[in-house]
């Protein structure tokens, strides 16, 4: 299924991605915004093992929530999407648009980070959810559809299962309706659940609440979860893979605790000096330099992206971007610079 | 010694029901910075907006070095306002757009009577203090990034040279990186200024870390106040404790609360907590627990408190999660 002219690299990769539940293949994302056009993507790759966990990691504008939208296909026709991304052996980038909206929701499906994205106001919440299961499985009756909607609310823990099947959004609590949203989006069972920072909205003990859940359903119904965040302690928090992404690229891949513990690339172990916590002295966060580029700004930075800043950024930064390469067995790290320091702790671009 | 600032028995209810303060004790010294730490609908911001009388108390007092503001009236009122200061959560909205950095800073000092030539040095001073190059001076709210309008919004709160400055959600808005910046700013400027802060924010490592003081609020009531340290080592307040170990990515045993806070228009009756607190007796349920010292300079408002955790079963997270479905998540009220 990969071309034979493809380089050996891509075709050891592509071979390990067979077994996955969802493989990103270098995508690119250009989005085309009122006269300008947004390289919001570049060339980002990854993949999601059944039952497996993907998060990924960046602050503002550095394509994550971009990476999602073009898997799900949500961008309008003037976004240009390259690259892949198989699902079951198939490209969904290539996929008619027909195929692609039976796809959504029944084998990947979104939760997004603001419920109300995915609930209709003016329609009951048991409705929507009947309408759903109904749209994927045309044989399911009305009666069974409303049944199945109320084991739906229970299973993602709603109190009273029936009273909220029959609410309307706005008669539920911000948490509740995330989890309103979660049945949704798990109502078909899909083989993968896409989540776009589906706590961060939500008040601290409702974010654990609904981590668990998260973390349980995806256990009891075998989903892959690639989940996009910003907050390094949700990421501990579900464990899995990591790709950090820095202004439209992954800069860092591999298993969670390994990369947050001996961070490869400059960008992460900045990001993470920068978290206040126990045993950090009042003052003494050591933050990076500057902000984060705009989705405008980072296609147009020449060399390494995050060069400007950088405190072991040399003029080699300033000419190419540096390939994502292995620094260690399943870790792979975009900075060929600099070097961490050995022994693990405090590290320090 | 009085202190800097004192609050009692601050109380408001909105004309919409909404109890959002409902009776709580907070004081502030000189130079010290005390956090107020709680979920939506605790209170917190309009704590401060009743500190400030930005908002009018229904009943309470607030004392600015003894002297009750909420009689103040014309210009005495005035300067009490130079010397207490507010940064706002919202840094877009919190600065007039029309307004370039220098206007916006300057239009608190004329507020302040300040005269013109003082205004002039006191502006380069201040964007100087808080790291912002005078190029920035001419430049609008939509030219600036999110940090930079952050830096700007405390040099405005700064220019009056207050006693105290007042900060909501002053870093909620922005990314980790740059949160970083601006928390090391504050701490810096906080201690060669020696200004005292009250610092609001539902992020409880970020107050950990810039506070010496804590007050925990839920539902318009301060349920736990403690040094930062001590908080985070010792809460006594089941929802403190619960609070803590909500936090993403910390290890130790994860108390998940039933359900959400209820809703402020039907506070429970006795303890605010006690409709989601697994520790909760009849009692809990009668009485309002008046907040108590514990020792240490730790305040508790928990008739329970005084028990070992480990000896009640409902800290083991499995309990927890057993009494789960059967519970009262969905009612403001408890049964």
């Amino acid at each position: 299924m990969v071309s034979t002219g493809l380089a050996a690299t891509a075709r050891a990769s592509s071979e390990r991605d067979d077994a996955a539940a969802l493989a990103v293949d270098d995508l690119e994302v250009v989005i085309a915004a009122t006269g300008r056009r947004v390289h919001a993507v570049q060339g980002v790759s990854f993949a999601v093992a059944p039952g497996g966990t993907r998060i990924l990691l960046g602050e503002s504008g550095c394509g994550k929530s971009a990476t999602l939208r073009a898997v799900m296909r949500l961008f309008g026709r003037d976004t240009v999407i390259r690259g892949r991304v198989r699902l079951d052996g198939h490209d969904l980038l290539t996929l008619p648009d027909r195929d692609m909206r039976s796809v959504r929701g029944r084998d990947v499906a979104l939760v997004p980070q603001d419920p109300n994205a995915a609930l209709d106001p003016l329609r009951r919440v048991g409705g929507q959810l009947a309408e759903q299961l109904r749209a994927h499985q045309p044989d399911m009756g009305r009666r069974q559809a409303s049944r199945r909607a109320e084991e739906l609310l229970h299973m993602v823990r709603l109190p009273d299962p029936r009273s909220a099947a029959r609410a309307f959004p706005h008669e539920l609590s911000g948490g509740m309706r995330q989890r309103v949203a979660i049945a949704l989006a798990v109502s078909c069972s899909p083989k993968v659940l896409l989540a776009d920072e589906p706590t961060t909205a939500l008040d601290v003990t409702v974010q654990a609440q609904i981590l668990e859940l998260l973390a349980g359903l995806q256990q009891t119904m075998q989903m892959a979860l690639l989940l996009v965040t910003h907050d390094v302690g949700v990421v501990r928090e579900l464990g899995g893979s990591i790709s950090v992404m820095y202004a439209g690229r992954v800069v860092e891949d591999g298993a969670v605790a390994d990369v947050l513990d001996r961070p490869a690339h400059p960008y992460l172990a900045g990001l993470l000096a920068s978290q206040p916590g126990p045993g950090v002295a009042r003052g003494g966060l050591i933050p990076i330099a500057g902000q984060p580029p705009s989705l405008e700004e980072s296609a147009l930075v020449r060399g390494c992206a995050f060069h400007e800043r950088c405190a072991s950024a040399r003029e080699q930064c300033t000419r190419a971007q540096p390939p994502l390469v292995a620094v260690r067995p399943g870790h792979d790290a975009a900075c060929p610079v600099w070097n961490p320091p050995q022994g693990g702790e405090a590290v320090q671009p | 010694m009085t202190p800097l600032l004192e609050v009692t028995g601050l109380h408001k209810t909105y004309d919409n029901g909404v109890r959002a303060v409902n009776g709580i004790d907070l004081h502030v010294d000189r130079g010290e910075t005390l956090g107020v730490v709680g979920e939506s609908g605790s209170g917190k911001s309009t704590a401060a907006r009743l500190i400030l009388r930005l908002t009018e108390p229904d009943a309470g007092a607030v004392r600015l070095e003894g002297e009750d503001v909420l009689a103040m009236r014309g210009r005495r009122l005035r300067e009490a306002r130079g010397r207490m200061q507010f940064v706002p959560q919202d840094p877009a909205s919190a600065l007039n757009p029309r307004m370039t950095v220098r206007q916006s800073i300057e239009f608190n000092l004329r507020a302040h009577r300040w005269p013109a030539p003082a205004r002039r040095e006191r502006i380069a001073e201040l964007l100087d203090a808080v790291g912002l190059g005078a190029e920035m001076s001419g430049r609008r709210p939509h030219e600036l990034s999110g940090g930079q309008v952050q830096r700007v919004a405390l040099a405005r709160a700064l220019a009056t040279r207050p006693d105290l400055v007042i900060c909501d959600e002053p870093v909620s808005g922005l990314d980790r990186s740059v949160q970083a910046q601006v928390l090391n700013l504050l701490v810096r400027l906080q201690r060669e200024l020696g200004v005292a802060m009250i610092f609001i924010s539902h992020d409880l490592t970020v107050v950990e870390h810039i506070a010496d003081r804590v007050a925990v609020m839920y539902l318009g009531t301060v349920v736990e106040e403690a040094s930062a340290e001590r908080l985070w080592h010792n809460a006594m307040h089941p929802y403190s404790r619960a609070l803590l170990s909500a936090i993403p990515g910390t290890s130790g045993a994860r108390i998940i609360l039933e359900g959400d806070p209820p809703s402020p228009r039907a506070v429970p009756s006795g303890c605010v907590f006690s409709s989601r607190c697994a520790y909760a007796i009849d009692e809990c349920r009668r009485a309002v627990p008046p907040l108590e010292d514990r020792g240490a300079h730790q305040r508790v408002a928990c008739i329970r408190a005084p028990i070992a955790w480990a000896e009640l079963s409902p800290l083991d997270p499995a309990s927890l999660n057993a009494s789960r479905g059967a519970s009262n998540g969905l009612t403001a009220h408890p049964a």
